[in-house]
């Protein structure tokens, strides 16, 4: 049993939550509904790696004539979302799940992707692997499938489809540690407290007080906060399903 | 020592002659052109111009464009004064002028233009739909393939700015590769829907020339149009280049073209002089796309396609940087180089733009030798 992410995921998480930028800080929460950017960079549309988002975050920065080298963690948010640099939950995910199926010797995550696309979408998706692996790909049956909460494992994920007052949103979050009774987890994601420039890549926990009683019933921990203030719960609560998926390439 | 015959040293005499005349006229010509350039304020300014962001470029703002025109000027009065041939330079002459217009249009629009409305394929469906003058929707119904023409662009990141849109570039250097399509196929001879191919000989191609021809010229012209982006960059490639197409032209028997060769050349030796770091002025659109038209017209005219790759290297490597840039971002979601072109990756890895410059120019020269030794075979 993985009780821990991989150090190389682990690392990942650890770049996105502390950008090599300026004093560093962490990755903004990107909404890819908003931002409808065809062809465009990795890093601009929600999908890039930490060090893609720190890159072009230099390159944009040169290009407006300033320098992020002294920027503290709030000047850096304020620049990375009015850039529109940032990453989705999805993007978030892939990245961190590639990692660990590399440290697990099971080569790229996208080997072991099935998208139910025609071959020429998926030769273009080959291309562009974090752009084209969703939630709904992942959470599909040919890719994953639902494990009980007592034998959940580190780099399993808990995904959240059809959530938001209209149903249509749909998130992920990776469980990097198993301690006990309590699961961790990281996502990238928003609240409506954050404002625009407080969000981002983040942590939180569920306790697992009773292993009989669904997901929904156990104690999200996120930022401090429980229960109704805490706003991945309350989103999870809108979802049609959620579930704690493994990876058919980690079973 | 060898005693060449008369008529092969007044050959080289008039080629080298033309070429001095070259750089005495364009030395004549600069003050004026310069005056009236700064006093008509036809210069850089910031505005979408990302490369002035780069460490030390802000002191080109301001500087005055179309100083290529000073090249152009030059070439085409020596050209029609001295060298008026109707075989082999007043076609070359012609496309050059063609590409010199497009330029001069895009300089001039880019800094006196306000930013020009763009209609989306989108808009212009919903037009079509909507408008109430019937005749007006059966006019956006005729423009949407137009419009999905101009959204190619967009996918591959052209920006609508002020002065001539990508798309419309693109169509009026097609009109000038056309045009020298048809003065090589139709033109020239039989001899020229031929490829000569260097080791080996000629292999006929026929009417392929056409599209050939028409790709190489808006290729050759765009390739050159964006290495000028360093103070003496475009300008000092220019010059070896030229001059080896002056040697090989007069190597083919073919005087005139040497004699366009040499002033083109002559003429680049006094542009690049003042348009080393700190420029006093920069080529613009209107000299880089006249001088890319004209190289790969006379490239073509002497039957050296095959040596263009090496004569024009540099040039190639930069707009081939270009496409490898928006290939890796639309198909791989990355930026293959730091900033495209090339040139602007190296700064941005920290060179300086001295030593860009000077390294390019060495570089380009290797392969220009190169070209000329492949090119005499």
């Amino acid at each position: 049993m993985n009780k821990t992410l991989s150090p190389e995921a682990l690392k990942v998480i650890e770049q996105y939550m502390k950008l090599r930028l300026g004093a560093g800080g962490k990755t903004p929460y990107y909404n890819n509904r908003r931002g409808k950017i065809r062809g465009g960079l990795n890093a601009i549309i929600g999908k890039g790696t930490p060090e893609e988002i720190c890159d072009e975050a230099r390159i944009l920065a040169l290009r407006r004539g300033i320098s992020l080298k002294k920027a503290s963690p709030e000047q850096l948010a304020i620049f990375l979302v009015d850039e529109g640099l940032g990453v989705d939950c999805s993007g978030f995910a892939f990245h961190v799940l590639n990692a660990e199926s590399k440290a697990r010797k099971q080569g790229r995550l996208f080997s072991h992707v099935t998208l139910k696309k025609s071959l020429v979408r998926r030769i273009l998706a080959k291309l562009r692997p974090a752009s084209n692996v969703s939630v709904g790909i992942l959470s599909m049956d040919e890719n994953s499938t639902v494990v009980q909460i007592a034998d959940a494992e580190a780099g399993d994920f808990i995904s959240i489809i059809g959530s938001g007052l209209d149903h249509t949103y749909n998130h992920i979050m990776v469980i990097t540690k198993i301690e006990g009774n309590v699961i961790h987890y990281a996502h990238s994601y928003a609240w409506p407290s954050d404002g625009k420039y407080n969000h981002g890549v983040n942590t939180g926990t569920i306790t697992i007080t009773n292993q009989e009683k669904p997901l929904l019933e156990q104690l999200w921990t996120e930022s401090g906060v429980t229960g109704f203030q805490n706003y991945t719960y309350v989103n999870a609560q809108t979802a049609r399903k959620i579930s704690i998926r493994r990876l058919n390439a980690f079973s | 020592m060898t005693d060449f015959p008369p008529y092969i040293i007044d050959s080289i005499q008039r080629i080298f002659a033309m070429g001095g005349v070259a750089i005495i006229t364009s030395l004549l010509i600069t003050p004026i052109v310069t005056k009236l350039l700064y006093r008509w304020r036809i210069a850089r300014n910031a505005e979408n111009d990302p490369t002035l962001a780069i460490e030390g470029h802000a002191e080109k703002i301001n500087t005055p464009i179309m100083g290529g025109i000073i090249v152009v000027i030059t070439i085409a009065v020596l050209t029609f004064f001295f060298d008026w041939e109707r075989r082999f330079t007043y076609v070359p002459i012609g496309v050059m002028l063609l590409g010199a217009c497009l330029g001069a249009i895009d300089d001039i629009l880019g800094v006196f233009a306000g930013k020009r409305r763009d209609r989306s394929l989108k808009q212009t469906i919903t037009l079509a739909k909507v408008h109430q003058n019937k005749l007006m929707r059966v006019w956006y119904w005729f423009t949407v393939p137009y419009a999905v023409f101009k959204g190619f662009f967009r996918l591959f990141g052209s920006k609508p700015g002020k002065g001539v849109h990508a798309h419309e570039k693109l169509m009026l250097q097609f009109a000038a590769g056309a045009i020298s399509a048809w003065w090589i196929y139709l033109k020239l001879g039989d001899a020229w829907q031929s490829i000569y191919i260097p080791f080996h000989g000629f292999i006929s191609v026929g009417f392929l020339i056409i599209p050939l021809v028409i790709g190489i010229v808006v290729f050759t012209a765009n390739a050159v149009n964006i290495t000028d982006g360093m103070d003496g960059l475009a300008g000092g490639m220019l010059i070896p280049t030229f001059s080896a197409l002056a040697l090989l032209s007069w190597k083919s028997g073919m005087d005139e073209l040497a004699i366009l060769n040499a002033i083109t050349a002559g003429s680049l030796v006094t542009y690049t002089y003042f348009n080393i770091k700190p420029a006093r002025f920069q080529m613009g659109d209107v000299g880089s796309l006249a001088l890319g038209s004209l190289l790969a017209i006379n490239t073509l005219a002497m039957n050296a396609m095959a040596v263009l790759p090496l004569l024009a290297f540099t040039f190639y490597a930069e707009a081939f940087s270009v496409i490898i840039q928006v290939g890796g971002r639309v198909l791989l979601g990355k930026r293959i180089f730091k900033m495209a072109p090339i040139h602007h990756h190296f700064e941005l890895k920290g060179w300086s733009e001295e030593k860009t410059i000077m390294r390019f120019w060495l570089v380009h020269i290797a392969f220009v030798i190169a070209g000329v030794w492949v090119g005499l075979h």
